[in-house]
């Protein structure tokens, strides 16, 4: 996907006026993040397994590169093949070349988030294979010709109307002529649809959740069973995986299960958890004749030496995004790139650079509310300023907003200055808006007072007060 | 095709030195023998408590998650239930099974038409039974074995599922153990399964039947 994350604003200001995409966006309220309120009450254990999922997940950091080798040498084992890609780029090249040599036609994929990353469908079809995604939502974008908005339900931006259309008008050479107006209709015609591209397929690719070490076994998580089909039916079956993926053990794995699905959807435990290991032994009935995995670094290793390093702990289970005022409001198409929300905007700018998706880490208010879901308890409110700090070292913020952040840290770092002004531009202020209360226009603030007032302080600052309060 | 493989070589190093020099220590500086220790120990973690039985939890949750669950006392009754599910679902006498050792022991009504193969995409039934299942999240634990097509648990409509209680555990890491108890390592394909397949891809709200199932039915035994 061609990224737009330096249109942020633009983006930011076209999705506030979609009223389905705020619709939807809603709606996400009382769905994922009720769900997830209410698997938290049900289970006292909630905090204490986040404190040992962050605590696992380091352990695994810390000990990467032998975690990775294990986990290699059982692949191998198992009679499957493992490839290294230190770019997307090499990612992509890796996966055209296996399909090349299966002498594939069709390929499936099943939902991943990696697959995204590295643009692998755009690389098939350009090299002439027939890609088809068979995780619902990602099928709908793809007839859409739309990337996802959101990292576990990437068409929720889709209203069933919009869904409606695009089938009614590209399944029509399929033979399906109805328009259909049915929830239930539409799932049960793409199901048939799917059914056969499933049966065609040469090739199956497939994200994974976790790696285990342990046992060299890929591990999909997903509650229609594509992820499952896909890894089952078709003669080479390949999964793409970036290096923080693996975890040391099948209890470690199952340690982070009961965190992923109440965490992304309100869920215990997804329909379907599929831990798969290697090509069809002699002795299975089916599955697989051949298996890859693509383990892809694409900057990676570069967050893994700096403060940078526990967002290597995600898990994408979207908790971040559902309780993020901002995404709440914009929606995933805003942040311009494949992972939206506050962990996008910490990936992001690693991934393409703060050039161009300089915007996103100041998209954020640091109201802290994705740190407090987050599942293995990433600081990101902390990781977005590390980059705001990035970005105003190299000088890449605007020159007005460099000048005034570092005058007000001049003044900051004096506190008896800083006191003096505030105390005197508070009373200059109260003074001026003592009338109304509130101020319609506001020099240097015009961006907020375009769309709202700003109100009139009372008089004496904050630290004032404080010591008034002290003093009683 | 060299070209790649060179390319993947030399990708894999990197990687592993980029990793190395992050941590800021060579690779001769880990403890392996340590790790693979914690990975022959793999430590349990947090286990949540519950307070209803094993058989109540499973059924509850299985059910809440939209499945359907039947009860009888011995093997013997089994075919009788299939029936009843068949009937009651109108759903013709054929039916795709998976041959463990499991369901070859059951004596079978003649009305039903059992074929012990690699299912197609028309079959519309499908019965297997299951290692084990998983009292805490109402889960059945399947895997891949040479009379076990794992896309018998996927593509007929409806999955029926036989499981004797005496297979019933507490947790994914019991299971985790009872599957290590078999000694055959890890199969090919293990799959969790805690309901029908389902999907909120249309305005986030929940369908079933996407692309797996539209019915799970388990047969409780004993
Ligand atoms: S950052 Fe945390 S909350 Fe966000 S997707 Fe990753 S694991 Fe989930």
């Amino acid at each position: 996907m061609h990224p737009r994350s330096k249109f942020f604003e633009a983006n930011a200001t076209q999705a506030l006026r979609q009223p389905s995409l705020q619709a939807a966006l809603k709606q996400l309220e009382q769905g994922f993040v009720a769900g997830r309120a209410a698997c938290y009450e049900a289970l006292p254990e909630f905090e204490a397994l986040r404190d040992r999922a962050e605590e696992v997940l380091n352990h695994t950091l810390e000990n990467l590169d032998a975690y990775l080798l294990e986990y290699e040498a059982r692949v191998i084992e198992t009679g499957g093949q493992v490839h290294w890609a230190s770019t997307a780029d090499e990612a992509r090249r890796i996966v055209v070349d296996i399909c090349n040599q299966a002498g594939a036609g069709n390929v499936i994929r099943g939902k991943s988030m990696i697959g995204e990353e590295v643009g692998i469908n755009d690389a098939l079809e350009k090299a002439g294979f027939e890609v088809t995604e068979t995780d619902l939502g990602e099928y709908i974008l793809q007839l859409a010709e739309e990337p996802p908005s959101h990292i576990v339900a990437p068409a929720i931006h889709k209203t069933k109307d919009e869904i409606s259309d695009l089938f009614h008008s590209r399944h029509r050479e399929l033979g399906y002529h109805e328009r259909l107006t049915e929830r239930s209709a539409l799932v049960a015609e793409a199901r048939q649809v799917l059914r056969e591209k499933f049966q065609q397929a040469d090739v199956g690719i497939t994200g994974a959740n976790f790696l285990i070490a342990e046992t060299g076994s890929n591990v999909i998580v997903t509650n229609e069973g594509n992820g499952d089909l896909s890894s089952t039916l078709p003669r080479v079956q390949i999964v793409t995986a970036a290096i923080d993926k693996v975890v040391p053990t099948l209890e470690d794995a199952s340690l982070l299960l009961r965190l992923l699905g109440r965490s992304a959807t309100g869920q215990e435990i997804t329909a379907y958890t599929t831990f798969t290991t290697g090509p069809r032994r002699q002795t299975d009935a089916d599955g697989p004749a051949e298996y890859h995995v693509v383990i892809l670094d694409n900057h990676r290793s570069e967050m893994l030496a700096g403060e940078l390093r526990p967002m290597l702990r995600c898990i994408r289970c979207g908790a971040c995004m559902n309780h993020c005022p901002v995404y709440g409001r914009v929606g995933g198409h805003a942040y311009g790139w494949i992972y939206p929300g506050p962990m996008g905007s910490v990936l992001t700018p690693v991934m393409l650079g703060l050039d161009e998706a300089g915007h996103l880490p100041n998209a954020c208010s640091l109201n802290g509310r994705c740190a407090t879901v987050c599942p293995v308890k990433i600081p990101l409110p902390q990781l977005l300023r590390t980059l705001r700090g990035r970005q105003h070292r190299r000088r890449l913020n605007s020159r007005t907003a460099r000048m005034g952040l570092s005058i007000w840290a001049w003044i900051a770092l004096r506190p008896r200055l800083y006191q003096s002004i505030t105390r005197l531009a508070m009373s200059i202020m109260a003074l001026l808006g003592r009338r109304q209360g509130r101020f319609r226009r506001m020099p240097l603030a015009g961006g907020w007072t375009r769309v709202r007032d700003l109100p009139a302080p009372q008089g004496s600052t904050f630290q004032a007060q404080w010591r008034q309060r002290r003093q009683q | 095709m060299a070209a790649t493989a060179t390319t993947v070589t030399g990708a894999r190093e990197q990687i592993l030195n980029r990793i190395r020099d992050a941590l800021g220590r060579d690779t001769d500086e880990i403890d392996i023998a340590a790790l693979r220790a914690r990975i022959a120990r793999h430590p349990r973690h947090i286990e949540p408590a519950f307070d209803e039985s094993p058989t109540q939890r499973l059924c509850a949750k299985l059910e809440a998650a939209a499945a359907s669950v039947a009860r009888v006392d011995t093997l013997a009754e089994v075919g009788a239930a299939v029936e009843n599910y068949l009937q009651g679902n109108d759903l013709g006498r054929q039916l795709v099974c998976s041959g463990d050792a499991l369901l070859q022991q059951i004596e079978w009504p003649p009305s039903l038409d059992l074929q012990r193969r690699v299912p197609l995409g028309a079959d519309s039934v499908g019965i297997t039974s299951a290692l084990c299942a998983i009292a805490e999240t109402g889960t059945l634990m399947l895997i891949s074995g040479q009379q076990k097509p794992t896309s018998l648990n996927f593509l007929p409509d409806h999955h029926i599922v036989v499981l004797p209680l005496d297979q019933l555990v507490m947790r994914m890491e019991d299971a985790w153990d009872r599957l290590r108890e078999e000694g055959a390592g890890m199969p090919r394909s293990v799959n969790f399964i805690s309901g029908p397949s389902k999907t909120a891809d249309v305005e986030q709200t929940v369908e079933y039947g996407a692309h797996g199932p539209r019915c799970l039915h388990v047969i409780l035994v004993g």
